[in-house]
Order: C-alpha cells, then sequence, then structure tokens
C-alpha cells in the first residue's frame, strides 16, 4: 500500500468544517466593520441618536450625509487636488524608484555601493520635521504641489525589494540582450520591465496608496487652504466635535454655525476615503502575492 | 516616535533653540516668566474702560468674569451702528486663523467675506491651520518664519512650541507703543476688553498681541441629564457623598445606564484641588501634593470600583467618545466644555423635545463652595514684523472694528453674514442659519478683535439663556484664584515633562489598574523627576513678580 503525503489525503469533514468556521469568522471581521461603517452613513440623524452611536440595524435610510460632504465645492477640488498628486506622484516614484534599482542591481555601476549605502542609510535616520520643513522651505516648495510629492518621492523599502527582484533575472538575458546591440536603457524597457509587472504593480500600489493617504505633508507644507488635499479636508469633519480642547471650539458654535457633524457624515467620509483604494485592489490584487514575496526565496 | 526622533536629531544638531525641552534638569537658563513685575505690566496694556453697547436682560456678576444674558435677540432697529468711518484704507492681508471646522468657500467665491470686507474697506485672506495638527505645524511655522500679514494663535498651542516667546519676539510687531496705556478715545472697543487678556498678550515685556476670543471661559463644566435625573427621582447632588449615592441609584447595566463618565477633572474641581499651585504660608503646593486632590482620586477610583462609569469609557484611551453615549442616555453625568451644551440642545433638541441637560448646580465636595477653574489663556493676534506703520494701524483699526460686541450692526455681519443670505430671523427674531451659512462662515473674522461675548442662543431651547447665564454667573463667583494670574510664564521643560507620566499613573489607578495606594509613591516619584525644581522657579517667580 503506498502512502501518500498528507495534503493529497481527502480532506475530513470536521477538517473542513473547521476552516469553513475559522474563514467566515475572518470574512466577517473585515466584513463587518465596513457594513456597520456603510450602513451608519447612510443612515438619518435621527437613526444614530437612536442606537447611540453606530448604526447596525437598518432603520431610516438617505443620502443627507454624502450631499452635505460634497455640497460646498471644497470636497470637489480636494479630490481632484488628491487625484493629480497621486497619480503625478505615482509616476514619478515608480519611474525613479525603477531607474535606481535598476542601477543598484547591476553590480558593475558606478558607485553602486555607496549609493545604496546612503539609501539604506535613511532606513535608520529619518530627517527631523523641523530640518525636513527648512530644507522644503529653501526649496521655495512651500505652497506648492511639489512638496507632497518630492519629499516621498523615493522610498527606500520600495527601492530595495525592486532591486532583489531585479537581481533575480538571469544574467543570460541581459548579456544576450547586450550582444544583439541593446543599450541600458533599451534593455531596462524591453527586457527586465516586461519580466517586472508583477513588482511593478505592487510597488506602484504601495506609492499610490501612500500619496492618497497622505496628509501630514500638507499640514506642514501647504498654507493656502484651497490646495489641501483630500484626506486633510476629510480629517476635518471627523475631528470636529472631539474632545480635546473644548472651549475652542465654541467660537466656532457661538452663533450656531458648525456644529459636530453627526456621525453619518463621519462614516460617510470614511467611505469617501476608502473608495479609490477598494476600486484599485482588485487589478493588482492578481501580482500581490507575487510581489509581496520577491526576495523570500531566492533561487 | 516621531517626537523621539525629531528630539533626538535636535539634540544632535545642537539646535538648542528648538531642543530647549530635552535640555539637562533644573530650570533652564532660558526659562523665566516674561511678564515684568506688577505696576508695569499694567502700564503696558491698554486701561480697561467698560462699554455697554445694549442693556442686558440678566447682567453678569464679576466684572471680566460673569457674562451678560440676552433672552430674546435684538430687533434690527435696536441694534447699535458702533463704527461710522470706514476702518480700512484699501489694504490687502493674508490672514491665518485656526480652524476646527470643514473649510468653507474660498474668497472669490465666497459672499460672505465679500460682505465683511466690503465693510471693513480692506480685503482680508483667511488661511486655516488646521486645529487638530496646530500643535506639529507651530514648531516648523515658527522655525521657518513664514507667517502671513496677521495670525491668530490660541494660547495652549503657542505655548507648547519651546521657547516660544523668544519665536514671537522675533516674528511679530511690539504693539505697545499703539495700545499701551489709555487709548479709549480712539480704540473703544479694544479697550473694554479684560484687563487679564490683555496682561497675557504681554510677551518678554512687550505688549505682542490683541487677545482673540477674551471671553472667560470654564475649563470643564458638569453636565447631566436632568430630563432622566428627574424621572428617577433625584435631586440635585449637594456633596460628593450624594453624588456618589445618587450614582448609584441611578446606575442599572441591566438598562444600559451608568451615571458618569470620565468625570474626574471636574471631581477635582469639586474637591477645591488648586489648578497648579497653592501658597500655604509662604511656600508653594502643588495641585498633585494637596489632599484635595488625594480625596478627588480616592472618589473616582471608588465609583469606578463601584460599577457607575460607562465600560466603554474605561476601556476607551480617552473620553472622547462619551458624547454620544450622553446623547442617548447611556451616561448621565459627564464633563465637557460649555458650549457642548447650547450645542448639543440644537442638535438633540430636534429630534427629542424632551431632552433637557444642564450643569450640576454649583456644589462642593463637603457641601461647601467648589473652585471651579476658569481658563484664562486666550488666543492671540500677531501682527507680522517689520509691518510698516500705517499698516499696523490700519489692522488695529479693523481690529477695534471687528471688536464689535453682541447688539451691533457689524457684529451681526461678521458673526451672522448676510441677512436672507446666511441667515434669517425666526419668528422671536433670532438669526437662523441657512443652509449656506455654514458653507460660507467658519469662525474667522471673529478671532480678529476679540470681545467678551454674552449669552444669547436662544434657538437652543426656551429655558437655555436664563438657565445658563443663572448657573454661569454663580459658577464665576466660585471661581479658583490662581497666584500667577496675568503671569506669562515659560516652565522648565522637565516640570511640563514630569506631569505626564504621573498623570498616567493617576488615569491607571482610577481606572484600577494600580492601587489606591499607590499614589503617594508617585507623587514622590513626580518631585525628584522635576516637581521640586518646578516648585523652586515657581517661587521665584511670584518673588519676582512681588507677589510672594
Amino acid at each position: 500500500m503506498t502512502t501518500r503525503p498528507v495534503w493529497q489525503e481527502r480532506p475530513t469533514v470536521f477538517g473542513l468544517t473547521l476552516k469553513t468556521v475559522v474563514l467566515t469568522l475572518l470574512v466577517l471581521a473585515m466584513v463587518y466593520p465596513i457594513y456597520v461603517v456603510v450602513l451608519t452613513s447612510l443612515s438619518t440623524a435621527a437613526t444614530v441618536t437612536e442606537a447611540g452611536g453606530l448604526v447596525t440595524l437598518p432603520g431610516d435610510l438617505s443620502l443627507d450625509a454624502y450631499r452635505e460632504l460634497f455640497g460646498g465645492g471644497v470636497v470637489t477640488r480636494a479630490v481632484l487636488v488628491s487625484t493629480g498628486v497621486t497619480v503625478v506622484g505615482t509616476l514619478l516614484s515608480l519611474g525613479l524608484t525603477i531607474f535606481a534599482a535598476y542601477g543598484l542591481s547591476r553590480p558593475g555601476s558606478v558607485l553602486h555601493r555607496p549609493l545604496l549605502f546612503l539609501f539604506l542609510l535613511t532606513f535608520l535616520f529619518t530627517p527631523g520635521m523641523i530640518p525636513s520643513y527648512l530644507i522644503v522651505r529653501e526649496l521655495g516648495l512651500i505652497d506648492s504641489y511639489w512638496s507632497l510629492i518630492l519629499p516621498t518621492a523615493v522610498s527606500a523599502f520600495n527601492l530595495v525589494v525592486m532591486r532583489a527582484f531585479f537581481m533575480n533575472i538571469p544574467g543570460e538575458v541581459l548579456d544576450s540582450a547586450r550582444i544583439d546591440g541593446a543599450s541600458d536603457f533599451r534593455i531596462l524597457w524591453r527586457i527586465v520591465l516586461p519580466m517586472s509587472k508583477g513588482v511593478t504593480a505592487v510597488i506602484g500600489l504601495f506609492y499610490a496608496v501612500g500619496y492618497w493617504n497622505a496628509f501630514f505633508n500638507a499640514v506642514l507644507y501647504i498654507n493656502d487652504n484651497t490646495k489641501w488635499p483630500l484626506q486633510l479636508i476629510l480629517r476635518q469633519y471627523v475631528q470636529q466635535g472631539m474632545n480635546l480642547v473644548p472651549n475652542q471650539r465654541a467660537i466656532d458654535t457661538a452663533a450656531g454655525y458648525a456644529l459636530p457633524p453627526n456621525l453619518a457624515i463621519k462614516m460617510a467620509i470614511i467611505v469617501v476615503a476608502l473608495v479609490p483604494v477598494l476600486l484599485i485592489y482588485p487589478f493588482v490584487q492578481r501580482h500581490f502575492t507575487k510581489g509581496v514575496i520577491i526576495g523570500a526565496v531566492k533561487g | 516616535m516621531r517626537t523621539t526622533t525629531r528630539r533626538g536629531f535636535l539634540g544632535l544638531a545642537g539646535l538648542s533653540v528648538l531642543a530647549a525641552c530635552s535640555a539637562p534638569p533644573g530650570p533652564k537658563p532660558g526659562a523665566k516668566a516674561t511678564a515684568a513685575a506688577m505696576d508695569k505690566l499694567a502700564a503696558l496694556v491698554p486701561k480697561y474702560v467698560p462699554r455697554t453697547v445694549l442693556t442686558p436682560d440678566i447682567p453678569g456678576s464679576v466684572p471680566g468674569f460673569g457674562r451678560d444674558g440676552y433672552l430674546s435677540y435684538p430687533s434690527g432697529e435696536k441694534l447699535v451702528d458702533l463704527v461710522k468711518a470706514v476702518p480700512g484704507k484699501g489694504g490687502s492681508y493674508k490672514v491665518m486663523v485656526p480652524t476646527w471646522s470643514p473649510l468653507p468657500a474660498p474668497l472669490g467665491q465666497n459672499a460672505y467675506y465679500d460682505a465683511v470686507n466690503k465693510d471693513l474697506g480692506a480685503t482680508v485672506e483667511f488661511n486655516y491651520l488646521d486645529g487638530l495638527t496646530i500643535n506639529d505645524k507651530l514648531p516648523t511655522l515658527l522655525a521657518g518664519g513664514d507667517v502671513a500679514d496677521v495670525t491668530t494663535l490660541p494660547g495652549w498651542a503657542l505655548t507648547a512650541v519651546p521657547d516660544y516667546s523668544r519665536a514671537v519676539d522675533g516674528l511679530f510687531e511690539d504693539l505697545t507703543p499703539y495700545l499701551a496705556g489709555d487709548v479709549s478715545a480712539k480704540y473703544p472697543g479694544l479697550s473694554a476688553l479684560p484687563t487679564l487678556a490683555w496682561q497675557y498678550s504681554v510677551f518678554g515685556g512687550k505688549l505682542k498681541a490683541v487677545p482673540s476670543y477674551p471671553t472667560p471661559q470654564f475649563g470643564w463644566v458638569l453636565f447631566y441629564r436632568k430630563d432622566l435625573w428627574d424621572e428617577l427621582g433625584q435631586a440635585a447632588p449637594k456633596s460628593a457623598d450624594d453624588l456618589f449615592e445618587m450614582g448609584k441609584a441611578v446606575t442599572d447595566a441591566k438598562k444600559d445606564r451608568w451615571a458618569f463618565s470620565d468625570i474626574f477633572p471636574m471631581v477635582e474641581e469639586i474637591f477645591r484641588a488648586p489648578k497648579k499651585w497653592r501658597k500655604e504660608g509662604g511656600s508653594l503646593v502643588h495641585r498633585y501634593e494637596t489632599p484635595e486632590y488625594a480625596a478627588a482620586v480616592e472618589w473616582m477610583r471608588k465609583a469606578v470600583d463601584a460599577g457607575l462609569v460607562h465600560p466603554n469609557v474605561l476601556s476607551a484611551k480617552s473620553a472622547a467618545d462619551d458624547k454620544e453615549l450622553f446623547k442617548s442616555g447611556q451616561i448621565l453625568v459627564k464633563s465637557d466644555g460649555f458650549s457642548f451644551w447650547a450645542e448639543t440642545l440644537i442638535q438633540v433638541g430636534k429630534e427629542k423635545p424632551g431632552f433637557w441637560m444642564e450643569p450640576v448646580p454649583v456644589f462642593g465636595a463637603d457641601g461647601g463652595k467648589p473652585e471651579y477653574r476658569m481658563n484664562q489663556d486666550p488666543g492671540y493676534t500677531f501682527i507680522k514684523k517689520g509691518t510698516p506703520k500705517e499698516k499696523v494701524e490700519e489692522l488695529l483699526a479693523i481690529f477695534e472694528y471687528l471688536s464689535a460686541p453682541f447688539g451691533s450692526q457689524e457684529q451681526l455681519l461678521f458673526n451672522n453674514g448676510v441677512e436672507g443670505v446666511h441667515f434669517t430671523r425666526d419668528a422671536a427674531g433670532a438669526p437662523q442659519v441657512t443652509e449656506l451659512g455654514p458653507k460660507e462662515i467658519v469662525g474667522s473674522y471673529v478671532w480678529l478683535g476679540g470681545r467678551v461675548d454674552p449669552i444669547f442662543e436662544s434657538q437652543a431651547h426656551p429655558k437655555y439663556v436664563e438657565t445658563a447665564t443663572t448657573w454661569w454667573n454663580a459658577a464665576a463667583q466660585v471661581r479658583h484664584q490662581d497666584p500667577f494670574d496675568g503671569i506669562r510664564i515659560e516652565e522648565p521643560g522637565d516640570f511640563t515633562a514630569a506631569a505626564k507620566p504621573f498623570d498616567d499613573k493617576v488615569v491607571d489607578i482610577i481606572r484600577g489598574r494600580r492601587a489606591l495606594s499607590t499614589l503617594q509613591q508617585a507623587i514622590t516619584e513626580w518631585k525628584t523627576g522635576g516637581g521640586d525644581a518646578g516648585r523652586e522657579f515657581y517661587t521665584k517667580v511670584l518673588t519676582d513678580n512681588g507677589r510672594s
């Protein structure tokens, strides 16, 4: 009798049930909060007050929260700013990272060791907030969209991941291209990149999500309110009514203006901030598994 | 994480200005009280000349601390036209003010800005400083020196910046020559601001700012759901024991009803713990060291042990989410800012006509008086250093216009916008916001100039103004008297830093994660960790100011 390896055995009923239960629980743990957030964002103010917070059972539904959010034109403008910064920033970051990673992955390139060392140094030593600010200011980037892109244009982590991937491309392939007379740019464009679609997609996603979610650079570098990105605008809705500094808000409410939004608006904000990432994700997901294990198994 | 890195880096770089927090133990050399002796302080600020614009229905109790009440909004004819001449001379100014609200439509697409600017005779363009990140932004802003023509900063945010008075000195114009002494003929509005607010605007012996929002404030107010409290057959508490017993009677976990949120700061005030220091026979005793403070900790812990505090509050990192619980009746007593009251009545009142909350009537732990702390560090409006004299004067004229109080036509315009566009009048004559109102108006012009606001939000609830004014004026009479009133103090970094670990330990004690008996140990650690050094420093401040 030949014994089959364990993974070729038929799954037992117990094992199947257990897996189903565990996976269902895991899925619920992720889907349920999103369900509550979406439901609360679609509930009327009365329903939210009745529930004393987040709404778990559907009551009266309305789109008021979304209407309120997009009513003033400020949020719409911020969506454009964020989209612009994300698109331009991602392209630039991806371009720079690819060039740098390719250069650093070729053992013979000029100053390749010291340059790599400099990149890795940024892992250990992050610049302080004030020195960064002073540099951005000296470059004349205060109140410029570039201040949202340039300081975070290249991430050492992404660079290292990409470099590791490029190093795994067999040297013979590149050598043969070189023998055929291809330049380095051509090799990168025709050979390396087509072989690295997965990693490029994943790194691109990392950058895009980073740019989309970033708000702190804008806090520091952008004084002109019309240039604020979406996340910063959304934060202002969320932070309204917070307990941190009770009396500072008195001034805003003195005339009955700007009452703290009800929870529905806050939840609508979460939905708005979440949707773009949710939309992009499925397209990149198939590359994801491949992307994240890069460098894990060499050979 | 970020803070550590930043400090570490600055320390390395030797930027002593900014790394003041990491200075060696003991009072740092630069630390000093920046106000001069009291008589000198008085000579630096405008002389207080009160002015009445409209006779209030309920007059305030204590000058500078009480507040007038208006039961109804004055009709259009009654409103006074205070400023006859156009204050501006056609100048154009960029102004930075903080906001905790969503951004309004920008200049050019905002009818409110257009209307006020037209009346001012100048173009004021606002850029808003995001309120929640102000503590991160401010050090960079002050270090970089990129300040707008006019900058308004809340006092607590400014004083959190290490060595702020040097930054203030370097970046902002000295207003002493313009405003010191009796300037009531030229600036009647600014002269009517409370003296204490002006005294806090003195930085390093110079009047550097115009107080912004000098309306006195209670740091915390203890609110209760009087509607439910009455329904459960309870009266107003007269002592700390009363409050505990009543809390026990109303708490019913099965019905999702708990008496308290984390009300510790208010319990301290009920037990009469001082705000920071108390003078006892020539020496200073810190709030942490007083028996009142220990009693307050003990009371709060007892309430937690008895299960009277809502479990969500105990498991949360801060009490920030207790508002909704209070509105839905799961928490009956909570502390918050005074504005929470009107805000909640307006919000919930429409949906639940029976809803009523109010501050717990004034009472002390032993049945005597409490010592409610009033916030005396308002915001400050600065003018950029190097602004030519005629521009400073144009700006001060604009601030004077904007210091027009309630009851003037000017105030109605810059506070509420244009009638028919941003607000309409209801049957009682009170302005009611239109849909456009909140989209174009957030606190902006109101930050400049400053004025003491009366209580008038009659739209909150018919009972509101009367109850609120009565409570306020009673509470202002039992306010805590701080020996350091009016003195701007930059305390040693170590002293400030020692408070945090101590406060964390107290939170642990209150929430039952540490034994009550460890409080003494925590106090001893606080003393050696900077407390005693702080005492030395503060004693010197008192001597320097002739108050010891």
